[in-house]
Parts: structure tokens; C-alpha cells; sequence
């Protein structure tokens, strides 16, 4: 029997873009009325997808409430997040109580043009990260996407690889400008992996109070493995931690957090205090994270390489925070 | 990394600013001793990241603090980007001008028109014409002019 992918959602563009990932992943759309009858058809059915309108008041609530009647307690063992697509008109950073739902792992702001490359883009990510697979960014990329690895041994790296990277692009064509966005998103997600992800035999973090001009080599546990790659259409970096640290609830508060209508505090001690992760997500990145508790952290960054920049900072773009034990 | 190259006018220091801010960079050690109004120079910074932004805002802030008077010249997209994302990021400095991005869509030639923020607020934010440097090319504003002036809006 093929995947079937669960729809709760009364938004007219929503079952042809869902339809779309469907064809994509060859499963089947169900499309339900209420959040009553999703919890029904979850309960008899695996889903390989649940896709939710969050726009309609009250709803995610009201799914809640029902996948807890049918259910038990939400996160006992028997949902997993990764599976709640939340579809929403309004960007995330206008969508911050979503992020304090147990049910919180994927958010797409919808499309507002393009929207069949839109849903091929999804669906695409969606096959090649399914499960978890550590080659997702050679298959999203396929043949085409060139990818290449890189060992992070040192902390001085950092500036240098974001410089490579920033050549590379160029050297693809991609507008200096954009160029410049996608090597300091690199930067930033370096950072995270050299000075947050490490803790210590009781999960504490190590660095993260570390200035992080900080020069060291790191252990065999500190080097992380980045990839890049370009297939003409989509560049795609992934940065690979060994640690699997990641905290989500800072991780949804900083992505989610908007900086524009309230001034930002300088801290001591605190390096970008989540300012990096809001930047890329909100510059246009799509932002992946899975994380492998104790395990590793795995963040995968994918831009479609526009020739121009109003293109690129309006490009559809997705988030993803996929944990597993 | 980060270059800089001053000078001295009758107004006070000038420094220009060239490349990344982001850990490594020293603004005392870079900028050094101020006498008169600081104008900084921004036309060359490409890109800042999230510790740059924290030195920056720290340095900047310190200046107001210590009663220093400040002032951006050339903003480029990178510094308006944090401009826009921040919105205490000139720590009380005016931006007097900024670089608009413009491309071309027949030759796919970008450049940078330099505006006065003055001037802008008085056309109510209004782009001005540019033209590419080459013979009938049509440039167009690379950016959504509503976010790209956010941060000049009252």
C-alpha cells in the first residue's frame, strides 16, 4: 500500500500543492474535514505526511486536543513531530505560539508564486530526507549537485571555508550579493557546530561562553563534516556535528524570534545569541535540522540560486526540526 | 577579515571599512582615538555575521555612551540588511547614505547607486532612476523598496 499523505485544511491552493508531494513520494492524498476525523484516520493509518492549515483559529489547538484523546499524552512514544506539516500564509517570525507546540517540527510559509515548483521543491526534500538518511543532500541534489565533503578540524577554518564557499558560488554565477548571504549562513552554522554543539559526560555545553575568535584544534568528537554542493538550480550545504546537543526549544524561540520592532540587547558572553539563526532562515534559507539525540546534529541549508536578489529573499523556503532519540 | 583606511578631515576621522565583520575584528584597535565626529564608511562591507553584529552594536554603543557623535556614508546592502533586521543597529548614529542595488536585466549587470537618505525621505521613499553603463539596458531596483527602507521609515 503507498504513503498517504493527511490533509486538514480548508485553503484552496493546499490540495494541489499536497497532491503534488503525493505524486512525488507515490502515496495518496486523504483529505479530511476536521481535526476529529484526522485523529480518526491516524489512529488506523500510518501517515507518511499530516498536513495542517494553522491560519484557521483555533485549529491547532483543536488537533491537540483530539490527537490527546486518541492518543494519550502527546510526545508518550506513540506521535512523533516529524510528521505535522503546519501550512501557513504568515511568515514564521509571525507565527511564534506555533513554536510552543508539541506538534511543531515543519513549517512552510506558502508559496505566493511558483507554486508547482514550490511543491516539487518539498516534495523533493521530503523524499530524499524521509527517513534518516545521511546521503539526503547528495539525493535532493543528485548527480548534477557535484557534492563535496570537508572535515572541520580547527576553528580557524571557519572564515576561511565561508570565504571558500563564497568563491565557489561566484565562480557559479551566483550574484555577489547572494553569494555573500549563503557563505555568512555557512559561517554561522559552523559556528554553532564548533562552539555550541560540544558538552560535556553531563550534556553541559563547553564553549559556548568561549569568545568565538577562539583558535583551537578541535578533538577527533569536535571536527563536523560539511558538504556543498550546486546543481545548477539549488545550492545545498549541509554541516554535520557529533554531539546531537541541539536544544529545540531555544532552537524554535531563536528561529522564529523577530528583531525588527524591538531593539536587540548586546550580551555579555553570548556570542550571536541566536541572532545567526534568525538571519539565515529570515535571509530566505530553507532550514533543516535533524537531530540524533547524543548522537549528532545535522543541519542542511538549501537556496534556490535566483540570478537576482528580489527573487531570492522572496523564494518559498521551509523549516525543519526533526528529533529523534 | 576586515581592512580600514583613515584619514582626517576638518569634521574628524573618516574610516573606511572594506570586507567581513565578524569575530576577529577590533574596532578600538582598528578605529583608534576619536577627535570629532566619526564618519564611517560602508560602502565596502559585504558581509556581517552574528558576533560582528555584536561587536559592532557593543563598539557603537559605547560611543554614544561615552557621548561620541557618529555617522554611516555609503551604506551597503549587507549594513542595510542589519538595518532592517535590527532596529537599534545604528545605536543612535545617522545613516546618511545608502548604496541601492540595482540589476540589469537585458546584460545582467549589477550595480550600486549611491542616494542620499535625505533626499529619499523627501520623495517619500521613492527609487530613483538609475541607468546601467551600458546602451539600452533596462536596470531595475534590486530589492523590495518597502523592506529595503524600512528602517527610514518614522
Amino acid at each position: 500500500m503507498g504513503m498517504t499523505f493527511l490533509l486538514i485544511s480548508d485553503h484552496p491552493e493546499d490540495p494541489a500543492f499536497l497532491a503534488e508531494i503525493a505524486a512525488h513520494n507515490g502515496g495518496a492524498v486523504q483529505t479530511v474535514p476536521d481535526v476529529k476525523a484526522a485523529a480518526e484516520v491516524m489512529a488506523s493509518t500510518e501517515c507518511a505526511g499530516v498536513f495542517i492549515d494553522v491560519d484557521a483559529p483555533d485549529r491547532l489547538r483543536e488537533f491537540e486536543a483530539a490527537l490527546q484523546a486518541k492518543f494519550g499524552l502527546i510526545g508518550g512514544g506513540r506521535l512523533s513531530a516529524n510528521v505535522f506539516h503546519f501550512m501557513s500564509d504568515r511568515p514564521l517570525a509571525e507565527n511564534r505560539e506555533l513554536t510552543t507546540s508539541p506538534l511543531f517540527a515543519n513549517f512552510m510559509q506558502r508559496p505566493t508564486q511558483e507554486h508547482e515548483e514550490a511543491a516539487r521543491f518539498y516534495a523533493r526534500y521530503l523524499k530524499a530526507g524521509s527517513t534518516r538518511n545521511s546521503n539526503d543532500l547528495e539525493e535532493f541534489l543528485g548527480e548534477r549537485g557535484g557534492v563535496q565533503y570537508l572535515k572541520i578540524q580547527h576553528s580557524d577554518q571557519k572564515q576561511e571555508v565561508a570565504e571558500a564557499v563564497r568563491q565557489y558560488l561566484m565562480q557559479g554565477k551566483i550574484p555577489p550579493r547572494i553569494s555573500n548571504i549563503i557563505a555568512n549562513s555557512v559561517d554561522e552554522v559552523l559556528m554553532n557546530a564548533i562552539f555550541d554543539a560540544p558538552t560535556d559526560d553531563f550534556g553541559r555545553p563547553v564553549y559556548t561562553a568561549t569568545e568565538r575568535n577562539q583558535s583551537r584544534p578541535l578533538t577527533e568528537r569536535e571536527t563536523s563534516l560539511m558538504k556543498i554542493g550546486f546543481d545548477g538550480f539549488f545550492v545545498g550545504v549541509t554541516v554535520v556535528d557529533q554531539w546531537g546537543s541541539l536544544d529545540r526549544a531555544r532552537l524554535l524561540h531563536h528561529v522564529s524570534i523577530n528583531y525588527k520592532d524591538s531593539d536587540y540587547t548586546v550580551k555579555q558572553g553570548q556570542a550571536g545569541a541566536g541572532l545567526g539563526l534568525a538571519t539565515i532562515f529570515q535571509g530566505g534559507a530553507t532550514l533543516i535540522y535533524e537531530c540524533t539525540a547524543r548522537k549528532q546534529t545535522k543541519v542542511t541549508l538549501i537556496y534556490r540560486a535566483y540570478d537576482n536578489y528580489r527573487s531570492f529573499k522572496n523564494q518559498f523556503h521551509f523549516f525543519q526540526a526533526k528529533f529523534h532519540e | 577579515m576586515l581592512t580600514i583606511r583613515k584619514q582626517q578631515t576638518k569634521e574628524g576621522p573618516l574610516v573606511e571599512l572594506s570586507g567581513t565583520i565578524e569575530e576577529s575584528v577590533n574596532f578600538e584597535q582598528l578605529i583608534g582615538a576619536i577627535d570629532g565626529v566619526l564618519t564611517v564608511k560602508c560602502r565596502g562591507i559585504t558581509r556581517i555575521n552574528s558576533v560582528g553584529v555584536k561587536t559592532w552594536m557593543k563598539y557603537f554603543q559605547s560611543l554614544k555612551n561615552q557621548g561620541i557623535r557618529f555617522q554611516f556614508v555609503e551604506c551597503s546592502y549587507s549594513v542595510i540588511e542589519q538595518l532592517n533586521m535590527i532596529s537599534n543597529f545604528a545605536c543612535g548614529g545617522e545613516v546618511v547614505s545608502i548604496l541601492l542595488p540595482f540589476s540589469c536585466v537585458g546584460c545582467q549587470n549589477e550595480f550600486v547607486a549611491c542616494c542620499n537618505t535625505a533626499e529619499l525621505k523627501a520623495s517619500n521613499l521613492q527609487v530613483p532612476k538609475a541607468k546601467c553603463e551600458r546602451p539600452n539596458c533596462g536596470a531595475q531596483f534590486d530589492d523590495d523598496p518597502e523592506e529595503y527602507f524600512y528602517f527610514l521609515e518614522d
